[in-house]
């Protein structure tokens, strides 16, 4: 088999003497640059990262505590949480992962370890919108649910009790921080009232 | 004159003139490969400028990162071949033939026979076996271009030439 010569005879082909780009050019003027598939193509793409996200997402929501999608879970609640400013379903589900993980020492760690991490921040947050009572009523009626969960085991009991504990605390700080509040306000109103009280006294002196 | 990546840029930002250059450039070779495959000069004219159009509607998708720009223009001439034979499959291979024949007369009056031989039998493999040769030894085209042409892995590309090869001496054998 020769294909050595046959290149040759390939490499020989004469191309035409009018190389036919006189007649091409005018074309490409009449040929728009085409900007339709970039943008089909950034849109398939993002269409499909968001079908992926979503699907991810949406696995996540059922993922155990120490499981790998276990932090999306949490993340897609703390978005949530922050666009609606609503904190009380994730402190709720926070709630139910503990009582759900009673089965698994590492499961139970992580989602002990992730609601008192979650009423922390909560807290923090209630606090500087000064929704203290509605914090503290969504903490009682979370009290209430632990209390309620029957321990599956010495160690889940242990962790319930924790739990628990951290809820009161939290209850109370909020509690203090809502008494400091209303006190603080009410010295600045006296305060406020005294000097305007005070001159008519102090020129009576 | 510049060097084709600055070419390409600029004709991706609609400069007429740097896509002249790479007309310039890649026709001889197009031409010639278009001319092979379907053994007309009009035919291959034509499909020739068509591959340049399809290349200059597309050349804002085509990335500099993704590829070397032969392979980008052989893709779309191939395509277009492929098109061309499955409109005129029969047509084609009635063609094919006679000039092969014609050929053979010709080569044999030049002790060429040879030569007629192996492109008759070239003219016989499958097109993918066909044009892993041409792209191969002929275009003298890497592995990885040849892969991205034909729209099959690297890896693939070698066990693909090593069979073809074997299937052309087969064909040369019974010729």
């Amino acid at each position: 088999m020769n294909l050595e010569d046959l290149k040759k005879e390939y490499i020989r082909i004469k191309t035409p003497a009018d190389s036919g780009w006189t007649g091409l050019e005018p074309k490409l003027t009449l040929q728009n640059t085409n900007f339709a598939p970039i943008l089909t193509k950034s849109l398939t793409t993002s269409l499909m990262l968001l079908l992926v996200l979503s699907a991810v997402v949406g696995t996540a929501q059922a993922a155990k505590p120490a499981s790998v999608l276990y932090p999306v879970k949490i993340l897609s609640q703390d978005i949530y949480a922050k666009v609606t400013g609503n904190y009380e379903i994730k402190i709720k589900k926070r709630t139910q992962d503990v009582v759900d993980s009673q089965n698994s020492e590492k499961e139970l760690e992580k989602a002990t370890q992730e609601y008192i991490e979650t009423i922390s921040e909560t807290k923090e947050e209630a606090i500087k919108k000064g929704n203290q009572e509605q914090f503290r009523e969504i903490l009682e009626n979370q009290e209430e649910k632990l209390k309620q969960a029957e321990p599956q085991n010495p160690q889940a009991q242990e962790k319930l009790q924790e739990v628990i504990d951290q809820t009161q605390k939290a209850k109370g700080e909020v509690q203090g921080q809502k008494d400091d509040t209303q006190n603080n306000s009410q010295n600045e109103n006296r305060q406020n009232h005294i000097p305007q009280n005070n001159p008519g006294r102090g020129n009576n002196r | 004159m510049d060097d084709l990546a600055n070419l390409i840029t600029r004709a991706q930002k609609g400069d007429h003139e740097a896509f002249g250059q790479i007309y310039g450039i890649f026709y001889g070779r197009i031409f010639r490969y278009c001319k092979f495959n379907t053994y007309q000069e009009e035919i291959a004219q034509d499909i020739c400028q068509e591959t340049f159009l399809k290349a200059w509607a597309k050349l804002p998708l085509f990335s500099q990162k993704g590829g070397s720009f032969q392979a980008y223009l052989f893709k779309i001439a191939r395509n277009l071949i492929i098109d061309l034979s499955r409109k005129h499959k029969e047509e084609q291979l009635q063609k094919h033939q006679e000039i092969a024949s014609a050929e053979d007369l010709e080569e044999k009056v030049e002790k060429r026979e040879n030569i007629a031989k192996v492109q008759k039998a070239l003219s016989q493999l499958e097109e993918l076996d066909r044009q892993i040769i041409i792209l191969n030894y002929f275009e003298d085209m890497t592995g990885r271009e040849v892969a991205k042409i034909v729209g099959i892995r690297e890896g693939n590309l070698r066990v693909k030439t090593h069979r073809a090869l074997k299937k052309l001496k087969e064909i040369l054998q019974t010729i």
